[in-house]
């Protein structure tokens, strides 16, 4: 059986309260195991972010547990979190974060400073992601004369400098252009493929779905399962163009059927005169 | 954590050394004022310095030359002459008097140097300064310079007239110009026909002058001997202690402006680092790292003023020497030292309240764009 990494248990996370309360990630579990590269996706404001941000013990969870290689992170103090964060994750983020003022080779090597680790197996360790990363020529350079590419290998590097069971990646190629996207994303497969890390990603690139081991798409806070069924075709009886049942944002329910729309305008359509788009039966 | 910060700080160089400049005036500020107090007090004291003798007496009951209200009349020295182990004594006259035309009178001290022709040149030898002749006088150099005398004119000491012989160097003070009379002269103006203001006594070779300065106190009922170095510690802290609030007000003054500039580059500086303090927090810096740094950069910005503010000091001694002579300024490396480590104190306090926002820095602002 393959060895679970991460796994979340009906984890809630609510912000403000009465007519404020935002239910961003509203009962989610999972699972991630060695070696699964596992993708977040879902509209904008779903609670990706914060759904990935409590599995990285970065915010803490209304209710609910996360559990990371059988330890819970839920309970744990700030410095007990900070500690698993700095040693026990890789973090990679849409806007690299690098620290400006260091170099690239000291970017990749500041978490395992963080850990307490060895420096001397630190610098041994960033040199080979270095020439793996393909960075040798820009080992010393500050980060504001990376190209985004190089910007996000560097994060990349920096997030396995401790080898980390776990990489948590929020939306790591919205930055880049196609081929750098597609470059880092092939990386973070590697990653999870030949290292055996368990990768998690939330994104909304297209492309990468294809190697992805598990899609799990997130809407208003909670999950559902696509791998199986990546798309649920309907026609909007009103324009007859395809509608993605799981992405549309028009629905109605009518003679016991889901009918799905394009856009507000069809389903406005549709109410007035119902009978008019019924199909034939 | 540390080499981070450190190098966070040489990114912003500018603003770094900008801010360093800041606490290094605030500091220089009030070294300053402490320094013109200091020289003042020095050029009070260098008569005491250079005039050669063994021990100094006074009236009895009287340990300093401020205002100049010692009196030692004739049997009083006579007494001091049989004390056992003197060797010869040297009378001073040394009284407060106005100089200057009518209407410009300032405060001066008037020192009459004794008429006998072995007790002026050994004077002279010993102090470098020209005793003048009778009917001459001779004034500190800025205060010649300020009134514009050339020497053969005339000077209004009291109520008589005098012709300037010369300028002396290291007399000046604005509260206390030191000007020299020949004795006959000054006992004229003081009205004084015998005893002296000041006695200095010399010692027999086989006598120390402690010894002698304790015996003079034991048998001669009329007066109060103390060793040079004495007297001069007294009247220097005598000057000191009369500028002593206004040092002290300036010094706070000073102290504060420095904290302010300290409260402002970490408070700007932690608000322009918001992002990668987020970050550091994010990858699981420990709070405890943070505030570290954060301390070290404020320690570090600070430092920097203060070996600047020390810096500055040495050369600046010597620029207001050559462009404005005439105020005496002396920076003292104690204070340099206790206001330094005062500013440091106060900057790393100063710094506790943006730290609190530091800390406070949310990390999950690494996941917006
Ligand atoms: N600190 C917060 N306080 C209040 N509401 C919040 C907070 N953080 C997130 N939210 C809300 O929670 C919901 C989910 O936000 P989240 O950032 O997780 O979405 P997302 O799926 O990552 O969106 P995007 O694709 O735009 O990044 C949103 O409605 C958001 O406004
Ligand atoms: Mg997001």
């Amino acid at each position: 059986m393959a060895k679970e990494i991460l796994a979340a248990q009906n984890l809630i996370k609510h912000f403000g309260s009465g007519d404020a309360l935002v239910r961003a990630v509203d009962g989610v579990s999972l699972k991630v195991n060695k070696g699964d590269l596992v993708l977040i996706k879902g509209p904008s404001g779903s609670g990706k972010t914060t759904l990935l941000s409590m599995l990285g013990g970065l915010l803490k969870p209304t209710s609910g547990t996360v559990t990371l290689l059988d330890r819970e992170l839920t309970g744990r103090n700030e410095g007990e979190l900070a500690s698993m964060r700095s040693s026990e994750i890789g973090f990679v983020f849409q806007a690299y974060n690098l620290l400006s003022a260091i170099s690239v080779a000291e970017n990749i090597v500041f978490p395992a400073r963080l850990s307490g680790q060895s420096m001397e197996k630190a610098r041994e360790r960033a040199d080979h992601l270095i020439s793996r990363l393909d960075l040798s020529h820009r080992r010393d350079a500050r980060p504001d004369r990376l190209s985004g590419g190089e910007k996000q290998r560097v994060a990349v590097a920096r997030a396995l400098i401790n080898d980390p069971p776990i990489i948590l990646a929020d939306e790591p190629t919205g930055n880049l252009d196609s081929q750098r996207g597609l470059e880092v994303a092939m990386l973070l497969q590697e990653i999870a493929k030949e290292d055996g890390r368990a990768v998690v990603i939330v994104t909304h690139d297209e492309r990468i779905e294809d190697i992805a081991d598990h899609i799990l798409w997130l809407e208003d806070g909670r999950l559902r399962d696509r791998k199986a069924e990546p798309h649920e075709w309907a026609r909007d009886p009103v324009c007859g163009m395809r509608v993605d049942r799981w992405v549309a944002t028009s629905s109605v329910r009518y003679d016991d059927k889901e009918f799905v729309f394009c856009s507000e305008r069809c389903r406005e359509k549709f109410l007035t005169e119902p009978n008019k788009y019924l199909p034939a039966t | 954590m540390f080499y981070w910060s450190v190098k966070s700080l040489l990114v912003e160089k500018w603003s770094v050394l900008t801010a360093a400049c800041g606490i290094a005036l605030a500091l220089l500020l009030a070294l300053y004022l402490d320094a013109v107090f200091r020289g003042e007090a020095g050029q009070i004291v260098t008569f005491i310095e250079r005039t050669p003798g063994d021990v100094w007496v006074l009236q009895d009951g009287i340990s300093d030359l401020h205002m100049a209200r010692s009196r030692l009349n004739e049997n009083a020295i006579y007494a001091v002459r049989q004390v056992e182990g003197v060797a010869g004594v040297t009378r001073f006259l040394y009284r407060d008097s106005l100089i200057g035309p009518n209407g410009q009178e300032k405060l001066a001290y008037v020192v009459g140097i004794p008429s006998a022709p072995e007790a002026r040149s050994a004077w002279e030898r010993a102090t470098g300064w020209t005793a003048p002749t009778p009917g001459h006088v001779v004034l500190p150099a800025p205060m010649a310079r300020a009134q514009n005398l050339q020497p053969g004119d005339r000077v209004r000491v009291g109520d008589e007239s005098f012709i300037l012989s010369g300028v002396s160097r290291g007399t000046y003070s604005m509260a206390n110009p030191l000007i020299f009379l020949d004795e006959t002269d000054a006992r004229n103006l003081f009205d004084m026909g015998d005893g002296a203001n000041v006695l200095l006594v010399f010692a027999r070779p086989d006598t120390s002058p402690s010894d002698l300065a304790a015996r003079i106190n034991r048998e001669v009922e009329k007066a109060s001997a103390l060793a040079p170095q004495a007297l001069r510690h007294n009247d220097f802290n005598l000057a000191m202690k009369m500028g002593g609030a206004l040092i002290g007000v300036l010094e706070v003054m000073g102290l504060a402006v420095a904290g302010l500039i300290v409260i402002f580059t970490a408070f700007v500086f932690s608000s322009n680092h918001q992002r990668e303090f987020a970050i550091a927090k994010a990858l699981g810096a420990p709070t405890k790292q943070l505030a570290g740094s954060a301390l070290a950069q404020t320690a570090v910005v600070s430092f920097l003023g203060i070996v600047i503010g020390a810096l500055v000091t040495y050369p600046l001694e010597a620029g207001l020497h050559h462009w404005v002579p005439g105020i005496a300024v002396s920076f003292s490396s104690m204070t340099v030292l206790v206001l330094g480590t005062a500013t440091l104190g106060l900057a790393l306090l100063s710094a506790l309240l943006p730290l609190r926002y530091v800390l406070s820095v949310d990390p999950m602002l690494v996941f917006q764009g």
